[in-house]
């Protein structure tokens, strides 16, 4: 019975898979008639745009990951410990929430000749009337994009790293290594990185494969001609004739993340060799307070630029005229909030319906999954939930809206509620196995032997005690379903409008007003759903204590 | 045969044979319109299939059909019935169809006024027929031309997830050769008797609309500028080249992007000497010799533009987005009244004004059709026909909602009807009434032809 | 080498409880100080303080010299205080040479490897350079934390209840071990068991400080 629940459970979530990529891989090589019937690859490789696509591409993942990467390390270095390592703890999360293309509008308009940053300087020290001409925004060569996805990944990289740093003993790490007579950073270089690294490499993935394939930011920030490998598969999906084209793309893109992820593995195994033979030098190496003061300038500077963004975008939401030079609106107005609060009743009531769908469901499925897991002693198949957080998200898109078009169940809200499911539980699950597999089994025992059937177990012993991560993986599935967009636009055939589906069509009307309502709101579900996780269990608690 | 060739090329035939057909079907007239749109189709669709399995013969027995089809009609017409009647209660009947159909009507989404006026619609097509209206919000009409075809090759014929759709130009003409619209449903909406008779109702693009989408609102390429910044905006494409040089800047939508085709459109026009090739298919000139003073042009623009010919703004919304930010001095935008709008929503300065080049910029109409699969069919009639009534159309012409020009002839309409559109208040921003000549749109096929082309040398 | 001193040692809790007041000390090189005092006596806090690691919240007062150089603002790493702390804290990512060498100061690569090999020699853990830490046994990793510490040679040595953790069996031999191989340095330990204190070793109880 368990095992026909695990079966069950892992064909609903490997089905998707299968098919998203087989819808995929058939009609690159023109095996899916009617809707490909023609060779996608060598029309691929021809088109003008395909190879400067993938060099941007290539360019700004590469540079961004390594950025990101670098300024976590910086930060954990500079800032642990300090003041500005609480700052950047109680800060970072709700910029999680915050959806990147809001980031990426209030971005450009921080950094634009005519954006904020420029308007407090001028005219007054820079003697600029008018925006200067001096450079543009979204520039041709991706740097835009880079800095965009910097800012909305180092802060997810730095809070996973940050999960991470009681399991490799920091502290004592740097204890020992100091009185041993290592300055600091190299006891971070020799003692601490090379512990935490591997645990979040993982992590690092799917930022890199993340930045490889992003749409909404690129959309946004990226050069528009030629665009992002990924925004040019995405103006071939919808065209009929270039299906084929399309879905070689996919492929394509799918091959770039596993190339890129070949090339991580051997730069940190060559980096590992290198690291490996320095230790043994014994230098100690000299604290540089400079370098310190340097450093967590940057770590303050990305904090700063990040909530600056935010900051914009709530400042917009209220504007009604706002020109250069003005370092505030001139005009302000809450119409666009009370405008507006008809208009979202509709696509905030799917947004939340599809949210609750998939957290009910994703929290059932991981439950059950991790008790199948953990009384019939089955392999773990941690690799399996990551599959849709490491292939990108286009190349299965397009094999499911394929595959919907064939079947006829595009535009079904099942459909869609089901690809938000595939997408939110393998966070639930990972979220949740570390502490269900820590669990003392004798909770269990200490319950079974008071005669307790193994649901009132379940039910009132082990969810109980893990309130926590229960509450906290809910909140991540919550927040991943309402952050859907290309799962909802592709197989909902517009019947399912989101918030998410509202935001991004708002980018065409380029009303930064609307957009910032629209980013608000987007943001604000999640937080709530990150506030109630905090909430809960101290309630739970505190009922009990009373 | 000649009386009744004539007559086919005189007589809006589709409609007369539905209506015709509507009173054959007495019991369920609703349905006969309908089923008679749908069934013209596919004969006319069976045919070009058929047409291209067997060559000749088949052509000819199909011309034979067609005319079998018209005499038919013309049977019928002459049969003696009062064709307003028959207006009325056919149309009675779809509206009874219609009541609680929900229409899902796929249209742009990025205007936030737009959306607004799309949600009075709906309001008011629920008050006035019982329709639900849902207004799908999409980036790019493209898409869903793209989602239908997909629909058409796996054959899913019926239940399709759009009702009606806002269209035009290559959309359309993509639409109508791929047979994608569902008919001629357009001529028989009551209100289309107060349509302006224009010949930019009646071709989209160059390419017959025949019926089979309902106008909606009138375009044409204009340009924005802040009367604060600039004395005097550029009147010619020589101008703005002049102005350029001078320090102006300027710029515009890369192509694809619609409004960045229509701008190199409306270049070409005035660069080429050979107008005549324009509103024939691309296929039948000398495309390279037609086009070589425009990539010259463009090749001394491109390096003095906002973003140096490297960087290009996303659209033309956009561009307005920079005039008020001072990035950029003059906007493209594509509709007339979109800087009377732009001011009373906080997005412009009202010292913006708005002008066309001298001789005139490239105008067109847009349209609703509705897809060859939908599923509310009278719903999206009832809709289709609320969107072009006075009141709609009236407030449709309002910047204060959207300010879009209207398709309707206002010596048309009743005096009360005259009155809604005499309230409204363009101000001074807005093209002045009576300026502006409007140049036809040359034929649909050059558009693809020309965004290629311009990919190809500029789009890296 | 030096004697380590300390002067005047106040240490305040945030809460405003006082760990110790004017706490003063001196251990002569080859001299053994024992801190003994029951758990949250303030032990631990003051070796803390002395490596110059104390958590910011707690209020110090007080000086520590090095024979005639003051401490207190010297950084952590510069102090050459060694410390031995209950966990052996070997490093997981290294064998256990490479512990070793990461302890050892300056020398060419290879009086590096025979300096490394000769202490293992002297600790009866020969051999054992290329092996996975945590294939040792609890008396082998002691043995080898402490041949890390002296290796990157400190100028004291700090030792926080370093045999709590070991078998009782083993306890005696890596006492013998440390007293031994410390012999020539001012050595603190600190402990809560009678049993860790040598024979010529000085006792300073917290307990009754308070």
């Amino acid at each position: 019975m368990i095992r026909i629940v695990g079966i069950v459970l892992a064909m609903l979530f490997a089905f998707p898979i299968v098919i998203g990529l087989l819808g995929s891989v058939l009609p690159a090589f023109g095996l899916l008639p009617p809707l490909a019937d023609s060779e996608g690859f060598t029309e691929l490789f021809a088109d003008p745009r395909f190879w400067p696509a993938i060099f941007l591409s290539l360019k700004t993942a590469i540079i961004a990951t390594l950025l990101v990467l670098v300024l976590t390390m910086l930060a954990l270095v500079c800032a642990h410990g300090t003041r500005l390592w609480r700052w950047l703890n109680g800060l970072l999360p709700p910029l999680l929430a915050v959806p990147h293309a809001a980031m990426a509008v209030g971005l450009l308009f921080l950094i634009a000749p005519s954006g904020w940053l420029v308007r407090v300087i001028s005219p007054s020290l820079t003697g600029w009337e008018r925006p200067p001409t001096l450079w543009v925004v979204p520039d041709s060569s991706g740097w835009s994009l880079i800095l965009g996805l910097v800012i909305k990944e180092t802060p997810f990289l730095l809070l996973a790293a940050a999960a991470q740093l009681p399991a490799v003993r920091v502290d004592a790490a740097l204890r020992i290594g100091r009185t041993l007579g290592y300055a600091p950073a190299r006891c971070w270089s020799r003692l601490i990185l090379p512990l935490l690294y591997p645990r979040i490499r993982l992590t690092l993935l799917i930022i890199l494969a993340f930045n490889f394939s992003v749409v909404d930011m690129a959309i946004l920030l990226g050069p528009g001609n030629p665009p992002t490998f990924s925004v040019f598969l995405l103006s071939l999906v919808n065209d009929p004739g270039s299906r084929a084209v399309a879905s070689a793309g996919a492929l394509v893109l799918a091959a770039g993340v596993g190339l890129l992820f070949g090339v991580t593995v051997i730069v940190e195994k060559t980096i590992s060799q290198i690291a490996n033979h320095r230790r043994e030098s014994g230098l100690r190496g000299n604290s540089l307070p400079i370098w310190r003061v340097i450093a967590q300038g940057i770590s303050t500077g990305g904090l700063v630029l990040s909530m600056l963004t935010i900051v914009m975008l709530l400042i917009w939401s209220v504007t009604r005229r706002w020109r250069f030079p003005n370092v505030l609106p001139t005009e302000w107005t809450f119409s666009h909030w009370t405008n507006r609060l008809g208009e979202f009743a509709s696509p905030l009531t799917t947004t939340l319906t599809l949210a609750l769908f998939t957290t009910v469901f994703a929290l059932i499925a991981a439950v059950a999954w991790l008790e199948v897991e953990r009384r019939e002693k089955v392999p773990k198949l941690d690799w399996m939930w990551y599959i849709p957080l490491l292939v990108p998200q286009v190349t299965l898109l397009f094999g499911w809206q394929a595959m919907a078009l064939l079947t006829g169940s595009d535009g079904k809200w099942l459909s869609v509620a089901y690809s938000h499911w595939v997408y939110a539980l393998p966070y639930v699950v990972l979220i949740l196995a570390v502490a269900w597999r820590e669990l003392d089994p004798n909770w269990n025992s200490a319950a079974s032997v008071l005669g307790a059937g193994y649901w009132r177990v379940l039910f009132r012993v082990r969810l109980p005690l893990l309130i926590k991560p229960v509450c906290q993986a809910a909140a991540v599935a919550l927040a991943v379903s309402v952050a859907q967009y290309l799962p909802t636009l592709l197989l909902g055939a517009g019947r399912h409008q989101t918030i998410a589906i509202e935001l991004v069509t708002s980018f065409g009307g380029v009303d930064r007003r609307v957009i910032a309502v629209l980013a608000s709101v987007q943001s604000i579900l999640p937080l709530i759903a990150f506030g109630l996780a905090i909430w809960i269990p101290r309630y739970f608690r505190a009922e009990r204590n009373t | 045969m000649s009386s009744i060739r004539r007559f086919c090329e005189n007589t809006d035939w589709p409609r007369n044979f539905a209506l015709c057909l509507s009173s054959v079907w007495e019991a369920n007239p609703a349905s006969g319109i309908i089923a008679a749109i749908n069934s013209c189709n596919s004969v006319s669709r069976n045919l070009t299939f058929r047409s291209t399995l067997s060559g000749t013969i088949m052509k000819n027995l199909s011309s034979i059909l067609s005319h079998f089809k018209v005499a038919l009609v013309a049977a019928i017409l002459t049969s003696g019935s009062s064709i307003a009647t028959e207006v009325d209660s056919a149309w009675e009947s779809v509206l009874e169809d219609a009541k609680g159909q929900t229409v899902y009507f796929n249209a742009w989404g990025g205007s936030d006024r737009i959306n607004s006026y799309l949600n009075w619609a709906a309001d008011r097509v629920s008050e006035e027929y019982g329709v639900t209206l849902e207004h799908v919000k999409i980036g790019d009409i493209a898409e869903v031309v793209g989602q239908l075809e997909a629909a058409k090759a796996v054959g899913k014929d019926t239940d399709g997830n759009v009702d009606l759709m806002w269209v035009n130009g290559e959309n359309f003409a993509a639409m109508k050769s791929g047979e994608l619209t569902w008919g001629a449903f357009a001529n028989n909406l009551p209100n289309a008797s107060t349509l302006k008779s224009s010949e930019s109702l009646t071709t989209d693009f160059s390419v017959p609309v025949e019926g089979l989408e309902s106008p909606w609102g009138a375009a044409q390429l204009v340009f924005i500028y802040d009367a604060a910044v600039v004395d005097e905006p550029p009147k010619s494409a020589n101008d703005l080249l002049n102005f350029l040089s001078d320090g102006g800047r300027f710029a515009y939508p890369a192509p694809p992007v619609f409004q960045g085709t229509t701008m190199v459109k409306q270049l070409l026009i005035e660069l080429t000497d050979n107008h005549d090739a324009l509103s024939k298919p691309v296929g039948e000139a000398d495309f390279a010799s037609v086009t070589a003073p425009l990539w010259e042009y463009l090749d001394q623009m491109h390096p003095m533009l906002w973003g140096k010919g490297k960087t290009w703004p996303a659209s033309a919304e956009n561009t307005r987005q920079m005039v008020d930010d001072g990035e950029i001095d003059i906007a493209i935008s594509f509709n007339p009244n979109e800087a009377s709008a732009a001011v009373k929503g906080g997005q412009l300065p009202d010292t913006v004004r708005t002008y066309t080049f001298d001789e005139g910029t490239i105008g067109n109409t847009h349209f609703v059709t509705i897809p060859y699969n939908a599923k509310a069919k009278a719903g999206a009639m009832a809709v289709a026909n609320f969107l072009i009534s006075a009141e709609a159309q009236a407030r449709k012409a309002d910047p204060e909602f959207w300010g879009d020009p209207t398709v309707l002839d206002i010596d048309k309409l009743s005096e009360a009807d005259k009155a809604l559109f005499t309230s409204v208040d363009l101000g001074p921003w807005a093209l002045p009434i009576g300026t502006g000549i409007t140049l036809p749109e040359p034929h649909a096929s050059w558009a693809d032809a020309l965004e290629e082309e311009w990919l190809k040398r500029y789009g890296n | 080498m030096y004697p380590l001193r300390v002067d005047n040692l106040s240490l305040q809790l945030p809460d405003g409880t006082m760990l110790c007041q004017q706490l003063s000390f001196e251990i002569a090189p080859g001299e053994i100080l024992v801190l003994m005092g029951p758990s949250g006596s303030g032990k631990s806090t003051i070796l803390s303080w002395l490596t110059g690691t104390l958590n910011k919240r707690i209020r110090a007062t007080g000086e520590v010299w090095l024979g005639e150089t003051c401490l207190n603002h010297v950084a952590v790493e510069k102090r050459k205080l060694g410390l031995m702390l209950q966990q052996d804290y070997l490093f997981p990512h290294m064998s256990v040479g490479q512990n070793l060498k990461f302890g050892l100061r300056g020398g060419s690569k290879s009086e590096r490897e025979s300096r490394v090999s000769a202490s293992l020699k002297s600790a009866g853990l020969e051999g054992l350079q290329d092996r996975d830490p945590a294939t040792l046994s609890g008396g082998q990793r002691a043995r080898v934390s402490l041949l890390r510490t002296l290796l990157s040679e400190p100028c004291a040595l700090l030792l926080d209840e370093p045999f709590s953790r070991l078998d009782v069996t083993l306890r005696g031999q890596i006492r013998d071990f440390t007293w031994h191989s410390a012999s020539r340095l001012p050595t603190l330990l600190v402990t809560h068991d009678e049993a860790d204190v040598p024979a010529n070793a000085s006792i300073l109880d917290l307990s009754g400080l308070r």
